[in-house]
């Protein structure tokens, strides 16, 4: 193939595959930001039964020790590290059974929540040290298939 | 030409610092990401979305990504400066998620690996890059997470540790990453389809060492044409496809394609290649 035809539909290809991706939303996966400090907002999942949400949790303002429980739901995160490291600076939060603790001021926090979607839902974050609710975030059915929400 | 051969440190070397850099960034032990108060490479590691073109003010997108990716943004710039001095160091030698990926390719059978030298990488790679970097302020909507690389081969490494790690790479959209790893990492000859063709720290890494290549002090793999024959031997070596012999019978290397790992080296019959200044 000579080679200027060759750049060209390389090209395309690449255009192609860019705007296809970006473009696509992955069904029953939702990845949103949640801020516990903003207005309310439902998180609206596709018409799946079986759900994924990526979730990075912002606003938590002076809450040092967070709770995240939802019924039915693997509540998970990518904290704690393997091995610990103890570097004088940057220390990762801890995360077990669905609690976060040990991380600074202004941090966002990933979670992760894969559950059945068999009715209303709604995901509880707890203020640990005080056991109060912070924010109820009610998961809804859309029509589309999910993608990113803030 | 200044150079120095580093035909004595590759290729156990590179094997080596691949290794390292594995230790380094991925799990178990994540010591890299754990200075920045992170376990992988995402959160502020992230090195790849600071730079995606924000929809809405531009100014005040960018202070919001460049501060939630901070360290990631110091990582690439760190990257590129190498880059201009010395040549694709990180992506060839130390970048543990192509490099995990070409180990990994280094364990597949012959047979079952695919060949993606017909594809013109450069085209590829900009125009895809083009959209990686534009889709959300052009509203086509995010690349941004999707088949990360830097998402696939750290979860990887922490799933036996994580089980959150398990649950995303089980989800939808991670069992496309995984997909994309095996066919562009895995089972790719050279194990570097993904890094030439998707990866946008390879897009800007390769501009780079395209941009600084002529100047003075930069050191890259060159091909000294006096010594050259045109048998393309070195052709076959290259993990990127970046070594073409062209129609003077002479091989021509890729600046924007070439990783400057130094596998050619070893392949000339004549030495003629080499790593050192113009």
């Amino acid at each position: 193939m000579r080679k200027p035809l060759r750049v060209l539909l390389c090209a395309l290809g690449g255009l192609a595959a860019g705007a296809g991706l970006a473009g696509y939303k992955f069904p029953g996966y939702l990845h949103a930001s949640v801020a516990l400090n903003g207005p309310e907002k439902p998180l609206v999942v596709d018409g799946r039964r079986r759900q994924f949400l990526a979730l990075s949790v912002t606003g938590l303002g002076e809450v040092r020790d967070l709770r995240v429980r939802m019924a039915g739901a693997e509540v998970g995160s990518w904290f704690p590290p393997a091995v610990r490291v103890s570097w004088p600076w940057g220390k990762a939060p801890s995360f077990e059974s669905g609690r976060f603790g040990g991380f600074p001021a202004g941090r966002k926090l990933p979670v992760y929540l894969g559950f059945d979607h068999d009715g209303p839902q709604a995901i509880e974050f707890v203020d640990g040290a005080s056991g109060k609710v912070i924010r109820t975030v009610k998961i809804t059915r859309g029509g589309t298939d999910g993608g990113h929400q803030h | 030409m200044a150079d120095i051969s580093i035909k004595s440190i590759r290729p156990r070397w590179r094997t080596l610092t691949i290794l390292a850099g594995m230790l380094l960034f991925l799990s178990p032990f994540a010591l890299i990401p754990q200075l920045a108060g992170e376990v992988n490479m995402c959160g502020a590691v992230c090195p790849r979305m600071f730079f995606i073109i924000p929809a809405g003010e531009l100014a005040a997108g960018f202070r919001k990504s460049f501060s939630a990716e901070w360290f990631g943004v110091g990582l690439v710039g760190l990257i590129l400066g190498v880059t201009a001095f010395f040549g694709r160091l990180w992506c060839g030698h130390l970048c543990p998620i192509g490099g995990a990926a070409e180990l990994g390719s280094r364990a597949a059978p012959k047979r079952l690996k695919l060949d993606f030298s017909d594809l013109h990488a450069p085209a590829f790679r900009y125009a895809y890059f083009s959209l990686f970097v534009a889709g959300t302020a052009l509203g086509l909507g995010g690349i941004s997470c999707k088949l990360c690389n830097f998402r696939i081969i750290p979860f990887l490494a922490g799933s036996p540790f994580v089980p959150g790690y398990r649950t995303y790479l089980l989800s939808s959209i991670g069992l496309a990453g995984l997909a994309t790893m095996l066919v562009t990492g895995f089972l790719a000859r050279g194990g570097r389809a993904y890094c030439n063709l998707l990866c946008p720290i390879g897009a800007l890494d390769g501009l780079m060492n395209f941009i600084s290549d002529q100047l003075p002090f930069a050191r890259r793999m060159r091909v000294d044409e006096h010594k050259c024959t045109g048998c393309g031997a070195c052709t076959r070596s290259c993990m990127v496809w970046a070594l073409e012999v062209r129609a003077d019978r002479k091989v021509h290397r890729d600046q924007l394609s070439c990783m400057s790992c130094g596998e050619c080296e070893g392949s000339c019959p004549r030495g003629a290649l080499r790593y050192g200044k113009l």
